[in-house]
Order: structure tokens, then C-alpha cells, then sequence
């Protein structure tokens, strides 16, 4: 499972890099896994995330469901996408999730990182 | 065909099935138009949240349709539990009212006994076993004034009386009225229903049936003591003239549709007014408590005693013929007679009383004319030199 996605080392930012694999259907089993893997790799702090999900094929409604029920995960989400079906996907899982933490969708990761460093761990 | 209309035809298929209500429609494959394919997913997206969306809706409609029906039982649960004149009665109705509830639950309803060391089930109902009784302590609902329950995945702890050697979810909601806990009402569900047994819905209308439940009991003791003290005699216990004229009406009235024996007997005890003068109105009051405790345990429980006058007793004797009620005066006359009394440390006299029987319907064939035959019967034996009993000519 850990071939679906990986984590870039965290670096001076303190920002949490998720990158999705090519042709990755994000379930809602490969959610938990991120998940669970995430709150290892942050001690339960809440950070703010990068999810790249440029190359994903789609993501189901459980999956959705999951990580919309984390938001207490992240202080803000940046979704990265690029093709339109990526873009549909960041735009839908922002507009039915309703959390307190910020989330936005960006097509180019410096600007997602500059705004994510508006909101620190 | 024109190329949109060539490129659009799936899409507007899709939009179509979903329209007519299809909210898991075929989606159309769509390869080399990244545009139509994030449409198509989102649509899609779409379509699995109306679909989500209206299973929540669904499953909230069943479930307000079963807090409704609930709350409508409830009402009339309580509406029964009000118009309870017994406590037998009300755990009747309850039992009914929440096997009908819970039809695939087992539960039972247990009270307090009197000496409030041990809970005893007063009714029960289901095909699961439930204990007939067992120590508070024995019930975590009970010992933290509140309710527990407990799932067949065995996460929580079970109650002791709960334990049966196979995992099953149970309920356990103690009955409290005015802070005080009158018992436990206990639900058990078949080990085939797993956790499923004990929706939230159904904890909140068990915690409301326990609360009406104690509610009504609590309601019907109030009502029992206030009857108890309109009906008995404070100072000893006995019942009260007010009991004994309505019970010697009703009394006559079986005698007379049996065709069986009534004899009443009027008792007063001999030289009281020397006993209260000598030794004190408190003498004379203790005096009466031993005499009434020797009278009620000396007679049937289908007998009546009552006081009647300062020292004065009557005792409704249903069955006994006037012989029959001499004989158990002779008894309780030397019973009373051999009761050694101390007041402050001084012994008390032997305490003697006269008596005057009468038969029903030789004596006398309504209440009135049977005590009046009594009395006058009485009367001749204080006349005739106390301490003995005479039977009332016909």
C-alpha cells in the first residue's frame, strides 16, 4: 500500500508533502493508510499538508468521506492538481467538505507552499 | 450529427439517467477529452453524494418514524403506568409495554426488596435468561445512578447478574423517583443481534420507560401511604374504625352470597383508665401496641383487627362461627394475659379485657345490628364482672 503515495521528508517549512501515485484510485482503505501514516509521521500535531494529486485516476466517495473527517489533521490543505479531471476533484472535495481548516486547490506547488507557510503548525 | 453534438451525446445521456432518478447510471468511457472526462467525474461525484444523501435521508425518516411510534408507546405507557392502582400492576404494564417496544429483546423489571440488600424481578419477558434477583452491587446502573450498557463485542464491563458465558448486548436503567432508586429495568438482547441491538433510539426511550415507570411507583406508594394512613390506627398500627365499618359491609356481603360463617367481636381491655391514671399515658399507649401486635399475630390474615376507641378492638372474624370466634378470644386472652409489661421499671398488672361476640345472621344481618349486638354482648360481660367473653343472644 505504501507504493500509493509517499511523503517528502518534512523540511525547515514544517510543511507535510503527500504525493499521490500515477493512476491511484484514492479508497477510503488508502485514506485511513495516509491517515494513519500521517499522524505517525506528525506526532497527532496538526500541520499544514501538500497533497499533490496531479497524477491520480479518482477518488472514491469513502474516500472523500475519510479524509474529509480529518480536518483536524492539517492546519490548512493544499491540493495540487493539474488536468481537469484533477482539478474536478480538489474543487469537489473542497466544496463538500466543510472543516474549519483552510483548504485550496493550486496548480503550481510554489504558490500552494507559500500559502500553506500562512499557516503554521 | 454535428461533432458536438457527437462528443456531448454520452454526457447528456448520463445527465439524462440521472434525471429520471438513476443515481448509479453506466458512465460513459471517454478517453482523449480531459474536458468531458473531469465532467463526466463530476457528475459522477455528484451522483454518489445525491445517492449518499438520500440513504442518510431515508434512514433518518426510518428512524424519526420509529421515535415517533416510540414516543407515541411512551405516551401511552404512561397515560397505563397513571391509572396503576398497584405496583403489581404497574410492572405488569410495563412488562407488556416494553416487550411491545422491543419485540426481539429479553429484559426483566426488578425492585428493591425491602431490606435494599437485594433486587428481586417483579416481571420478565423474552426468551433470554435474566437472574430472579441479585445484590445492587451486582449492577453497575444501580451502583453509579445511571445507565449502562454493555455490547456483545464485550468492550465495556458487563454486570455481574448479566453474565451469562456468551457475549450479548445489554441495557441496564435504574429506575429513580426523587433521587432515589426503586429498581432496574434490564433489557438483554439474542446473541445474533450483536451490537446492533441498542440503537440510540432505543437507549433513550428505555432511560424515558424507566423514568415513567419510577415515576408511577413512586406515585402509587405515595398513594398507598396516604391510604394507609387514612385506614390505619397511628398509634398501633391496626386499622382504623373507618376500615373496619367499610370491611364488615363488604364482609356481610360475602357471608350472605356464601352462605358462610361472619362473627365480630368487640374487645375492651379492663381497668385501662386505673392502668393510664397509675402509670401514665405512656404505659397506657404501650399497653395497647403489645395488645394490638399479640391480636394481629394471633389472628388469620383473613381476619380483621381493628381499634375502634381509646381501648377498644374489633375483630372481624369472616368464616368462624360465634363459637369458633369465643374460642380464639379464650386465646388471645391468656396470650394477653401473660404479657409481662415494664414501664419506667415498674411491671405493669396482668392486662385483662372483656369481650361481646356476634354471629352474622343470628345476631344481626347488617353492620349496624351486628355491632350493636356485639356491644350490648360486651357490655354484659363488664357487667357480669369483666375478663371473660360473652356470645350476644339471637
Amino acid at each position: 500500500m505504501a507504493q500509493e503515495f509517499t511523503f517528502d521528508p518534512i523540511g525547515p517549512d514544517g510543511i507535510l508533502k503527500v504525493r499521490w501515485a500515477a493512476g491511484v484510485v484514492i479508497t477510503e482503505a488508502l485514506a485511513r493508510a495516509a491517515l494513519v501514516e500521517i499522524a505517525a509521521l506528525t506526532k497527532g500535531r496538526s500541520v499544514p499538508i501538500l497533497a499533490d494529486i496531479r497524477r491520480i485516476k479518482s477518488m472514491s466517495r469513502e474516500g472523500r468521506d475519510t479524509f474529509g473527517g480529518a480536518g483536524a489533521v492539517y492546519t490548512a490543505l493544499a491540493l495540487i492538481a493539474s488536468s481537469p479531471v484533477t482539478q474536478m476533484i480538489a474543487n469537489f472535495f473542497i466544496g463538500i467538505n466543510r472543516t474549519t481548516s483552510p483548504q485550496r486547490m493550486f496548480t503550481d506547488e510554489s504558490k500552494a507552499i507559500a500559502w500553506l507557510q500562512q499557516h503554521p503548525a | 450529427m454535428t461533432l458536438d453534438q457527437d462528443r456531448l451525446g454520452p454526457v447528456i445521456a448520463l445527465i439524462t439517467s440521472l434525471a429520471q432518478g438513476d443515481l448509479h447510471p453506466d458512465l460513459p468511457v471517454i478517453d482523449g477529452d480531459p474536458e468531458l472526462e473531469a465532467v463526466v467525474l463530476g457528475l459522477q461525484m455528484l451522483a454518489e453524494e445525491l445517492a449518499a444523501t438520500r440513504t442518510a435521508m431515508s434512514e433518518r425518516t426510518t428512524e424519526l418514524e420509529a421515535l415517533n411510534n416510540g414516543l407515541t408507546r411512551l405516551s401511552d405507557l404512561g397515560n397505563l403506568l397513571l391509572s396503576c392502582d398497584t405496583n403489581n400492576e404497574a410492572y405488569v404494564v410495563l412488562g407488556r409495554a416494553i416487550r411491545d417496544m422491543y419485540g426481539q429483546l429479553s429484559g426483566a423489571v426488578y425492585i428493591y426488596g425491602a431490606s435494599r440488600n437485594i433486587v428481586e424481578v417483579v416481571t420478565s419477558w423474552g426468551d433470554e435468561p435474566v437472574a430472579n434477583s441479585f445484590a445492587p452491587a451486582d449492577c453497575w446502573a444501580l451502583r453509579r445512578g445511571r445507565a449502562h450498557q454493555t455490547s456483545a463485542s464485550g468492550t465495556e464491563i458487563a454486570c455481574q447478574h448479566t453474565s451469562h458465558g456468551e457475549l450479548r448486548s445489554a441495557m441496564c436503567v435504574p429506575m429513580l423517583a426523587k433521587g432515589e432508586a426503586l429498581g432496574v429495568l434490564h433489557l438483554v438482547s439474542a446473541p445474533a443481534l450483536g451490537d446492533r441491538a441498542f440503537s440510540e433510539l432505543t437507549q433513550r426511550l428505555t432511560v424515558a420507560a424507566a423514568e415513567a415507570c419510577a415515576l408511577a411507583l413512586a406515585s402509587i406508594k405515595l398513594r398507598e401511604q396516604l391510604r394507609n394512613q387514612s385506614l390505619r390506627d397511628p398509634l398501633t398500627g391496626l386499622f382504623n374504625r373507618r376500615y373496619a365499618d367499610e370491611t364488615l359491609l363488604r364482609e356481610i356481603g360475602r357471608a350472605k352470597r356464601d352462605a358462610s360463617a361472619l362473627s365480630v367481636v368487640m374487645v375492651d381491655l379492663d381497668h385501662f383508665k386505673k392502668l393510664n391514671d397509675d402509670f401514665g399515658h405512656d404505659a397506657g399507649d404501650m399497653a395497647l401496641r403489645e395488645v394490638a401486635t399479640v391480636l394481629a399475630e394471633n389472628l388469620r390474615t383473613s381476619d380483621v383487627v381493628s381499634r375502634v376507641g381509646g381501648e377498644e378492638f374489633l375483630l372481624l372474624l369472616p368464616g368462624a362461627s360465634a363459637e369458633a370466634a369465643l374460642g380464639k378470644v379464650d386465646v388471645l386472652r391468656e396470650k394477653i394475659r401473660a404479657l409481662e409489661l415494664f414501664h419506667r421499671g415498674r411491671r405493669l398488672p396482668p392486662l385483662m379485657f372483656s369481650a361481646g361476640a356476634a354471629a352474622y345472621p343470628a345476631n344481626g344481618i347488617t353492620p349496624d345490628a351486628l355491632l350493636r349486638s356485639a356491644d350490648k354482648a360486651l357490655y354484659e360481660a363488664k357487667h357480669a364482672g369483666r375478663d371473660r367473653s360473652v356470645l350476644a343472644s339471637a
